[in-house]
């Protein structure tokens, strides 16, 4: 594989707070 | 306006003010404000003003004590500043979660702010997609190590 | 009417929603939201939209200024927010939904 699989697995963890993140501010109800 | 009817008005108007006591000075005035305003407003739009139809204006409008109860009737939410006050601001949440996900995610949980099913998601998915992730490619891995 | 007839019931669940969409329609104050309110047919008592109007305030479903009208008449306008646009939108699509529900229970589902 090109990329390192310890380097793709490192991004995942990164990103997936933000991800989670993004659901969140989406999934508001309204008037919150 | 004429003497006799600022007094009938200003009557009325105390009859309420007196329920609001529980309420800050600023909050009473202004609600009084407003009122008289409505009142005022209404009585105008009568042909001729006299006191007959300023006191069909007043009885329209309502009894002080209920109007006064309906104000104070919001006041549980007075109270509820603090329970409103103790759940966790919506950006501080969203942030965290982007900073440090536990805590930001045990926060959102304690919000009221989401379902729970969105809680779940929200707490799912920093969980399933590394976790697919590696068991997407560990199983690569088996496979291509059965092939070679 | 009776004041626990069906009509006094639901007009009391759905008032505040009903405030809150004149006022979607461009700032207003109190005496032409109850006269609008009149008009369309939902004759309230006068002094209950005024706590109403309060509690939409405070809730953060609406804001408002004091301005004054010609006459010298000081009147608090109300605005709606963000907050309670959104909260209206989402009252539309319950309301729809229920009046659906209710209907279908209403005609006992003879279609």
């Amino acid at each position: 594989m090109a990329i390192p699989i310890n380097t793709i697995i490192l991004l995942l963890f990164l990103v997936s707070p933000l991800a989670s993140a993004i659901y969140l501010a989406t999934t508001r109800k309204p008037g919150y | 306006m004429e003497r006799k009817a600022e007094n009938i008005l200003n009557r009325y108007l105390k009859h309420i003010e007196i329920e609001l006591e529980s309420l800050t000075p600023f909050a009473r005035k202004e609600i009084i404000a407003e009122i008289r305003s409505h009142l005022v407003e209404e009585w105008q739009s009568f042909e001729e003003q006299n006191e007959e139809n300023l006191l069909q204006v007043i009885n329209n409008f309502g009894d002080p004590r209920e109007i006064a109860a309906d104000y104070l009737a919001r006041s549980p939410e007075e109270m509820e500043p603090q329970a409103r006050a103790s759940y966790p601001p919506t950006w501080l949440v969203l942030v965290l979660t982007i900073i440090f996900w536990p805590a930001g995610i045990i926060l959102a949980w304690l919000s009221p702010a989401w379902r729970t099913r969105d809680k779940a998601i929200a707490t799912l998915i920093p969980v399933l997609i590394p976790g697919l992730a590696i068991v997407f490619i560990l199983a690569i891995r088996v496979i291509i190590g059965a092939v070679s | 009417m009776k004041p626990n007839n069906p009509f006094t019931q639901i007009k009391k669940g759905t008032l505040e929603y009903c405030v809150l969409a004149v006022i979607a329609r461009g700032e207003q104050y109190g005496y032409e939201i109850v006269k609008i309110l009149q008009e369309q047919g939902l004759n309230t008592p006068e002094g209950t939209i005024y706590p109403l109007l309060a509690r939409l305030k405070k809730d953060g479903l609406v804001t408002a200024v004091w301005r004054e009208a010609e006459s010298g008449n000081p009147r608090k306008y109300y605005t709606i927010t963000a907050r309670g646009e959104e909260a209206l939108a989402e009252f539309r699509a319950s309301w729809s939904e229920f009046k659906t529900v209710v209907d279908n229970i209403l005609r006992g589902g003879l279609d």
